[in-house]
């Protein structure tokens, strides 16, 4: 039984993570139909700022902040030269974007290095905590489930419940219609990217106190992002929820069952609700 | 002249060209496997790369683990690749940006599988000491008899690959790249038309990935990741998406950049990336895109002198 | 013996709580020139897409040349011997006149294409293609761009496309939208022009076309079928009158 809930845990902890990451990337492009590559690349720059402000400040909210807001910048300067202008052209998109997770997977390799670094996680949350039961779980990732609900919540609650929600949903449904009753567009555009930016920074530090910085990590959390919003369902708050949930638990209990095949326990399933229902789980049919 | 140029390589060059130019024949060869699904179909794959590891990995496993004779071993690779490409072939299902990101994850379970069942594919290190294939009594013996035996399969290829695009079938996929709707209507089984091209698509890089093993002599996790599909897609576009020639002309580019850039430059990957998007800003229609406009100009000001 | 080419039983579709059609029935037999006229929102288009297969039905049957067509996927509706025009021009606009329809003799054809021999060296479908270019007067522009036709040339074309390999229905929406009246009428002498063994169902808008080919006559409105006869009794109809008053 204590496996079970020890994975469980793991699995939760890990879909908090990629739920950080993938509802930006799905709110992005349900708005605008944004497919942003370089989205596995701010996890990095941010988790690596993160990294470098704790070391200089001795402060892990400090830290938390400074990545989540030097990549909110760059997603801007990025955004204003280079993004906008491949709008309306997936390909193109794609392939800038990756052009741009070159870039700063290498400028990252260059500042701080090819081995891998564990952010320090903050003092309140180091070590074990007991669970009910008597079992041990390390209580960094127990923080890491309560951010990732409460963020899921409030994400929730503000696309459900308020005014400002109702416009992006209206922005995700019908673009032009959104605009031409007068929303400001541009500025509903800003704003998500900004917020996706600012979650990912933010994913990038806190998921580097829980599976370290390294080169390539960029690219497997984007994989795995993906996966959670094509099965989520591209443009779906509630389908980047449970695909984060989906994949999270997978992995975990994959990588413990079946080590060998985890790679198939992912994307079998995928393939399989491809055939069935190519939108996603909670995606609008094209 | 181009033919010339390719069989003269060898004798007046070193080993590091011969080598070179075999690289940018195959990899022109993959290029080629995206720009059938890409500038005819409209489907934007990234997953090719995964076609060409799968045949690689094949060849090398059955020749170096196991001793099994070229012939057999090649027409396994071929097999098994294109058995990847009929099960990853159901991400046509998935329409627009869905099947570049399907096509984009199904090629990681290839670069994951490369890594982790080491038992198979000798993990990191990959399968070395690869040897040059032969035919019952005839062997391949050096690295320009290998070259040859590139030249010549990729020539063939190509030349197949001419009749394929002026086909009905190839006439077929660029209806379904101008509108889907359309097609259906006029009577076409458009998903099983995708699915199909998908499949082709997935033979050309397989046999790229043969030929790879082969001259490489050496398989490794590497020619399984990302950035081998994704370079596949690049070299169409870079190159110019008017001809045929484009792929290859685009593999020129990208493999120049990769080994002789590389050599001169740390953070060469920083120069691939502003390369990216340098074409993507500026040269969407890839070299002969610009030699095409730049044609057009030089034409418009001799004629447009006059009043 | 007059053959039943198309059969409309009770047919509805709903999206969402909209009810688009409802409990429309009406039979076509051969040769017959029908047009489905109607106001805006009327669920012309909608009725249109049940037959063609666009949209499945959300009650009742459509029978195709005696064949049971609910659930047949468009593309094999049109193997029946369909061919349609869009409301809204649907051509390749980056392919060749000669192009576009040769891809629609392919189509109409066969499932299998080859995929070595040249379609320009198929004599066959060269000759099937320029014939249907001929029939829509475009036949010197067949190695032209269909984006450097005007918008009359495209909609032409649309009809050559339904034209091509000798369809036995043709189902037209909308076939003059956008036309100018000189352009109007060369298009209805263009589908008059159509073999007798041809059965036509048009889906229109302009009451000058419509009385112009039309043998029969049903009308729409609400997603219901009010009026179905001969263009006189319909035009004498009162609820028809009342229908389009100010309309035209």
């Amino acid at each position: 039984m204590t496996p079970v809930v020890l994975q469980l845990l793991n699995g939760m902890s890990f879909a908090a993570l990629l739920f950080l990451l993938s509802s930006g990337f799905t709110l992005s492009f349900g708005l605008a139909r944004l497919v942003n590559m370089a989205h596995g690349a701010y996890y990095l720059l941010g988790g690596y700022i993160g990294l470098s402000v704790i070391g200089a400040t001795g402060s892990f909210g400090l830290g938390l902040v400074a990545g989540s807001l030097g990549i909110v910048v760059v997603n801007w300067v990025l955004d204003r030269l280079l993004i906008r202008r491949t709008f309306g052209n997936p390909l193109m998109q794609v392939l800038l974007t990756i052009g741009i997770v070159h870039i700063i997977a290498e400028i990252a390799l260059l500042i701080w290095g090819g081995n891998p670094i564990r952010v320090p996680p903050p003092d309140w949350a180091r070590g074990p905590v007991e669970l009910p039961g008597g079992v041990f779980y390390p209580k960094y990732r127990l923080f890491l489930i309560c951010v990732g609900l409460a963020v899921a919540l409030a994400l929730w609650l503000i696309y459900r419940k308020t005014p400002i929600g109702a416009i992006v949903r209206a922005g995700v449904d019908d673009r032009e219609m959104t605009a031409a009753i007068g929303i400001n567009i541009n500025l509903l555009l800003t704003g998500v990217f900004a917020l996706a930016a600012f979650l990912a920074g933010a994913s990038g530090v806190m998921g580097g106190a829980y599976l370290t910085l390294y080169p390539h990590a960029e690219w497997d959390i984007l994989i795995l992002a993906l996966v959670v919003v094509i099965v989520g369902g591209l443009g779906s708050l509630e389908g980047a929820m449970v695909g984060s949930l989906i994949v999270g638990l997978i992995d975990s209990f994959g990588r413990w069952l079946f080590p060998d095949l985890a790679a198939f326990m992912m994307f079998g399933p995928m393939a399989l609700l491809l055939l069935v229902r190519p939108q996603g789980l909670f995606g609008q049919a094209h | 002249m181009l033919a010339i140029v390719l069989v003269g390589l060898p004798f007046w060059g070193n080993p590091f060209w011969t080598g070179l130019a075999a690289q940018i024949l195959i990899f022109g060869l993959l290029a080629l496997s995206v720009d059938l699904l890409m500038r005819h179909t409209g489907l934007f794959s990234l997953c090719n790369g995964a076609f060409f590891a799968v045949a690689a990995y094949t060849v090398a496993i059955l020749e170096v683990n196991h001793g099994v004779p070229s012939p057999l071993a090649i027409v396994a690779a071929l097999a098994a690749a294109v058995l990847v490409g009929a099960v990853f072939g159901v991400s046509v299902r998935a329409g627009g940006v869905y099947f570049i990101l399907v096509t984009l994850a199904f090629g990681q379970l290839v670069l994951s599988v490369s890594v982790q069942w080491s038992w198979l594919t000798g993990g990191d290190n990959g399968i070395t000491n690869i040897p040059y294939p032969s035919l019952g009594r005839l062997t391949v013996t050096s690295l320009e008899g290998m070259y040859y035996v590139v030249v010549a399969v990729v020539a063939l290829t190509t030349a197949v690959y001419h009749r394929i695009i002026r086909s009905p079938f190839g006439l077929s996929l660029n209806g379904i790249r101008e509108s889907e709707s359309r097609m259906t209507a006029l009577g076409f089984n458009v998903l099983r038309r995708k699915y199909e091209a998908f499949v082709l698509s997935s033979l050309l890089a397989d046999l790229a990935g043969v030929l790879y093993a082969y001259m490489n002599q050496f398989v490794s996790p590497a020619i399984a990741s990302l950035n081998v599909s994704v370079e596949g897609a690049l070299m169409p576009i870079v190159g110019g998406a008017v001809t045929t020639l484009g792929a290859f002309l685009g593999a020129i580019v990208i493999l120049g950049i990769r080994s002789v850039v590389s050599g001169y430059v740390a953070g060469w990957p920083i120069i691939m990336g502003l390369v990216f998007i340098g074409v993507v800003l500026f040269a969407p229609k890839g070299i002969l895109g610009l030699i095409d406009l730049a044609m057009r100009r030089w034409r418009a000001r001799r004629g447009g002198g006059r009043p | 013996m007059s053959v039943r080419v198309l059969d409309l039983s009770d047919v509805g579709k709903t999206f969402g709580g909209l009810h688009a059609v409802s409990g429309v029935s009406l039979a076509v037999t051969e040769g017959e020139r029908c047009v489905i006229l109607g106001p805006n929102g009327a669920g012309k288009t909608t009725l249109f897409h049940c037959i063609t297969g666009r949209v499945p039905v959300s009650a009742g049957r459509v029978t195709i040349f005696g064949r049971d067509a609910t659930v047949m996927p468009a593309h094999m509706r049109t193997r029946l011997g369909i061919g349609r025009t869009f409301q809204i021009t649907n051509l390749f606009a980056d392919l060749t006149l000669l192009e576009n329809v040769v891809l629609a003799a392919y189509g109409r054809q066969s499932t299998w294409h080859s995929l070595f021999s040249r379609w320009r060296d198929d004599g066959a479908i060269q000759k099937a293609a320029m014939d249907a270019l001929a029939r829509v007067r475009l036949d010197d522009k067949a190695q032209a761009l269909v984006s450097d036709l005007s918008y009359g040339e495209q909609r032409q074309l649309e009809l050559a496309l339904a034209l091509v390999g000798g369809p036995r229905l043709l189902l037209l929406d909308e076939p003059c939208a956008g036309l100018s009246p000189a352009e109007r009428q060369t298009f209805s002498a263009m589908i008059l022009a159509v073999p007798r063994d041809v059965t036509i169902v048009v889906v229109e808008h302009d009451m000058d076309v419509a009385f112009a080919i039309a043998d029969r006559l049903i009308v729409l409105a609400q997603g219901r079928l009010v009026a179905d006869g001969t263009p006189a009794d319909v035009r004498a109809d009162p609820m028809v009158q009342e229908l389009y008053l100010g309309q035209h």
